[in-house]
Parts: structure tokens; sequence; C-alpha cells
């Protein structure tokens, strides 16, 4: 078997810089302490490794050192052996230091990693008035602290994957023994040992990867940087993913009734909570159908429409050169935009976009009968019905359907968007989560029950 | 399958296509009534509405028809709140009770005299509001019990609603 040597190592980082090599004496034995800058704490490097090898170690041949280094002169909690050269490089760059012996089958790693990181704040996207104010983290070890935290129970597991060739991002698949389906915990592990991306670096990479090649609109995954969020998920039965380097954790499998579950929903009392409910599912309804709707009624129905209500869109149309199509297209198109010129500048600016292109333009748009006040109404009223979902993904989603809608609404009526609507119908019925309907909720009779939010019993009962 | 599917989508949105032609109208091109005058006048029915279209036919249904088609823009007769039987076309109110032209939901009255400016009408109307509908005295024509047209006297500039009114 091939020995591991200080130039193997050396070798697979092709001489990066923060690489830092570091001659050791121990036992009257010259050896060699690799570890990378910035991932490991130089003091602790020095009080818990260097010294006790400088003081602790007796005098010995090579196999004797090992033995010693391995066995607690060293006083680091966590020492392992790496074999190859590979496996080195692996510890290295999770934070590990790794002492090479020369002429010896084996290398031992000490855990070294340093206490730079950011801690739990709260979350920026998921806010609650009340609640649980802590959020995920970049660091896998930090999250799954939180969540156990949060999850005391022995039953919870979590198992380390890594993936990504070059990212070697770590993956720790988080479930509830007793709570999950086994087979849905194997269909992931499966899933997670099959993956060799070049990098697992983002979101969308993780949902992308781990769901499989998808052509949907919808997301796969629930993505939440919520702790309480996540634990409520494995109560729940479903399997967590968490990422090194992502702030978030994933839920699976995924349903539209568990997307439109908010962490509001459990912070107020179950009557507040789906009143709460059925108000987001009308602007879930709202946000996709209004301005398919609009273009449908005032291009091809008109006489659907209350004669006060149609007279005064008669009115506000009069000097618009656009057609109602156009119109509520191009809105559509403009809050899109200002929505991703808000989110691409800094915050202070951001909110200047939005009051200049927001107010002032559509304001001066209307005063130069460039659209219609009506049309504005609807395109802003859609907007904001996104917003209320609690997935951003899901809204996103929303978003694209939004348009196509409102396309076939325009140029076809009522029957147009109807046609429209029985296609996302089919095409959500089609979909699957890690093999489980994404309209399961609502496929049986008591689907209104995903709708409200039941009331906490003392028995435990579990929370829809 | 998936190609199946792929096909069945495609059939499916060429049929939408070729049995939905746009023939949608901008509302913007609407020129909508709300007041509908029926006059009769040795035999022709002669329709005009507030915005300043009018027609005359045979009967009310060719009257509509024409003043649709003589319209200078698109009439729209869905906006029609009220219907006022002139002089001598009191007689159409069948007529215009099974008009599927006509909104069931427009209120109807008898006028004594002819109203000049139509245009005051809504207003006058939404100060002094009248029962019958063209709906009800559809029912009526079906057996149900009858309701009063209300009557309006028009003098000159004047107005007054001497009966059938609500409340």
């Amino acid at each position: 078997m091939e020995l591991i040597t200080a130039r193997a190592v050396r070798a697979l980082f092709g001489g990066t810089c923060d690489l830092v090599e570091r001659p050791v004496t121990a036992g009257g034995q010259a050896l060699t302490l690799f570890f990378i800058d910035g991932l490991t704490s130089g003091g602790d490097i020095a009080d818990f490794v260097l010294r006790p090898l400088a003081e602790n170690v007796a005098p010995g041949p090579m196999a004797s050192i090992l033995r010693q280094a391995k066995d607690g002169a060293v006083y680091s909690a966590v020492a392992e052996s790496v074999r190859t050269a590979a496996q080195a490089a692996d510890k290295l760059v999770n934070g590990f230091c790794v002492l090479v012996l020369p002429g010896m089958p084996e290398a031992v790693c000490y855990e070294v990693k340093t206490g730079e990181k950011r801690s739990p704040a709260p979350p920026e996207s998921e806010n609650t008035i009340k609640g649980a104010k802590d959020a995920f983290t970049e660091t896998v070890r930090t999250n799954t602290s939180l969540v156990r935290r949060h999850l005391r129970a022995p039953e919870l597991r979590f198992e380390p994957f890594t993936v990504g060739e070059r990212t070697r991002t770590n993956v720790t698949l988080c479930y509830l023994a007793g709570r999950t389906d086994p087979a849905l915990a194997e269909r992931m592990r499966q899933r997670l040992r099959s993956l060799h991306p070049e990098g697992l670096l983002s979101p969308a990479a993780v949902e992308e990867l781990v769901t499989g090649s998808r052509r949907t609109a919808f997301p796969m995954l629930r993505v939440t940087e919520r702790t309480d969020s996540f634990c409520q998920g494995l109560l729940a039965g479903q399997l967590g993913l968490i990422a090194d380097g992502l702030p978030e954790g994933f839920l699976a499998p995924v349903s539209l009734g568990a997307l439109m579950d908010s962490p509001e929903d459990r912070a107020v009392d179950y009557i507040s909570a789906s009143c709460l409910r059925v108000l987001r599912y009308t602007a879930l309804f709202a946000g996709l159908l209004l301005p398919g709707l609009y273009a449908a009624m005032a291009v091809f129905h008109q006489q659907m429409l209350p004669t006060r209500l149609l007279l005064a869109i008669i009115e506000s149309k009069k000097d618009v050169p656009l057609p109602t199509l156009l119109e509520v297209l191009g809105l559509l198109a403009a809050f899109e935009l200002l929505q991703e010129a808000g989110l691409h500048l800094p915050q202070a600016v951001g909110t200047a976009v939005s009051i200049i292109g927001g107010l002032v333009v559509g304001t001066a748009a209307v005063d130069a009968r460039l659209v219609s006040p009506a049309a504005l109404i609807v395109a802003a009223a859609a907007g904001i019905c996104g917003f209320t979902l609690p997935s951003r993904d899901l809204s996103d989603a929303i978003r694209v359907w939004r348009f196509a809608l409102t396309f076939l609404g325009g140029l076809f009526g009522l029957l147009g968007l109807t046609v429209g609507l029985l296609a996302l119908l089919v095409h959500l019925s089609g979909l699957q989560s890690l093999g489980r309907a994404y309209l399961a909720p609502f496929a049986s009779a008591t689907g209104g029950g995903a709708i409200l939010r039941r009331p906490y019993t003392p028995e435990g009962g579990k929370m829809s | 399958m998936r190609r199946t599917n792929g096909w069945l989508f495609a059939a499916a949105a060429l049929l939408l296509a070729a049995v939905l032609p746009a023939r949608g109208t901008e509302t913007a091109s609407l020129q909508p009534a709300q007041v509908l005058l029926i006059t009769e006048e040795n035999g022709r029915v002669t329709a005009r509405c507030d915005s300043g279209a009018s027609g005359v036919g045979d009967d009310l249904e060719r009257a509509l028809f024409n003043m649709e088609r003589t319209a200078n823009g698109t009439l729209f007769l869905g906006t029609v709140e009220y219907v006022i039987l002139g002089p001598g076309a009191y007689e159409l109110l069948p007529q215009a009770a099974l008009s599927a032209r006509l909104r069931p939901a427009a209120r109807v009255c008898c006028a004594l005299g002819t109203p000049d400016d139509l245009e005051a009408l809504p207003d006058f109307f939404t100060a002094h509001r009248t029962r019958a509908t063209l709906a009800q005295e559809k029912a009526a024509l079906l057996g149900e019990q009858p309701v009063a047209v209300p009557i309006l006297a028009v003098g000159g500039e004047r107005m007054e609603l001497i009966s059938g009114l609500d409340g």
C-alpha cells in the first residue's frame, strides 16, 4: 500500500499559499504538520497539538510516536487516522490539521477548526412577530446544533454526505427516526450518493440536484431559514437537508399545502391562523388570476362587469393607446423589473428605486395616459398578493404562470383562462416530490383541513 | 408518454386557436349606452340612446340592430340601465323584455312625452329609483305577478315620475 507522505499532500494542493507546512520534532523524530490557514485556529494548534507533541511524546521509533499521537499524548478532542493523501486533504479542508509521520501507513488528523463563524441571527425573509428568532447560518455544525436544541429527542438522526467534486460540500441528512418513512430516507441517501456535480454552492443547485431534472417552476423542496420551521417539518415526518455554506434548511417531500404554511400560523391562535390561511389562499388565486381575469373581462366579457365599474374602466381607458393585453403584460413586466432592480441594489437605493418606479413613474404613466389606472391597480394588486405567499419559490412559480394565464385570458377570454387553469391543475396533479403527490393535502374530501390550522391538542396530535 | 402528451397539448392549443379566433373588443373602443329611448311612429320603431346613436326598423330588434350598425364606434348595450318607452311605443314592452340585446336588470318606464336630453336621465333616475325591470316584465309575460311600469311625465326640461316610485 502506498504510504501517505508530506510530498503527496503537498502535491495535491499544488503550492497554494494557504496550506501551511510546519516541520515538528517529537520524540526525537522529524514530522510534518499540515493545516490550512483561515480554516484552523493557530492558538489551538499551538496549545493542543504542538505543545503536547513537544512535551508529552516520549522518544522512540516512529511506530511508537504514531501510537502516542493517536492515543492521548495530544489533547485534541477529535483525533482520526487517514491512510491516503486524498483523505488527508478532505480533513484539511474541513478544519483539521494533519500530522504526517514519515514511513508510517497513516497520518493523524486533529480537529482545530477556527471559531470564526457567523452567529445565529434573526431570519431575514421569514419574519414573525412572535416565536423563535434563530435562523440557520452558513456552518453546518452550528445548524445541526440549532436543530438539536429544538429537537432534543435521541431519535433525531444526522447523516453526513459530501457532494461536489470541487466544492466538497458537507451535506447533512436529518430525520426523526420513527417519524420519517425509512423508504424516504433511503431514497434520499441513494440520491445523495449518486450526485457528482462540480459544485454545490446555491440553494437552487441543491434543489435541482436532489429532486432530479424537473420541468416545473414549482418548488420540489421547501427552503426555510427558520430552525423552528425546519424542526416542525421533521416532526411532521419530512426529511431535512442542511448544506455547508448555505444559511437554509431544505425539507422534502413537499406539497402545495406545506408551502402555504407560514411560521406565523404557529405563532398565533388557531382561529386567527386559519383566517390568515384562508386569506393567503385567496391571495394565491388572486395573484394568479387577477390580471388574466381583468384582460379577459375587459376584452371579451364586458357584460359580466357591473355597469358602474365598466363605465369607470371605459372612461379610464379612453385615451390609452395600448391594447388591454399589452397594457397588462407591460405593467406586469414593469413590476418584475422593479422587483429585480430592488433586489440587486443596496437597501437604501432599492427603497428609492421602488418609490421612484412605483409612485412617480406609475403616476406619470397614468397621467400621460400610457396606462389606465384600472390596469395599474390590477397589476399592483396581483403583485402584492404574490408577496403574501410564505414561500418565495412558490411566489416565483405563480409569477411565471400569471404571465401565461394573462396571455391566454387576453387572447381567448374566459375560455382561454379556463384552459390555462386546467393545464395548471393537470401539471400540479402530475408533480411528485420524493414520490409524494404535490396536491396530496387536497386529494381527499377533507382537503379543507390542509387550509385551516388545527388546534394543538394535549395528546400531542399532529398539526396540520 | 411525454411525447404523446406534447402532441396532445399542441393539438389542443391548435384547436383552441382555430375555434376561438380573437374576437374581443377593446374596452376603450366601446360606446356604452345607459339610457335607451324607444319610440314608434307610423309603424316604424326608433331606438335612440344617450351616446347619440339611433336606429330605425320595423320592430325593436331591427331598430336596435340598425342602431348598433350605424353607431360611430362599437355601441355597447350591455350597460343600458334605463329603457324608456316613449309615446306610441308602450306596446313594445314585451319585445323589450324578451330582447337578448338588453340587460334583464335594466329598469323600464313609460314616458308621457319625449325627453330631449337623454344624458340627464341617469342622474334623474339615480335620485328617483324605480322598481320595474325588464326581467320582471319578462316574468310577468310568463305568468308571474305583473309589476306596474312607472310613468314618467316629461314637459320641456322638467321631468316627474308620477307612479312606480321605489319605496
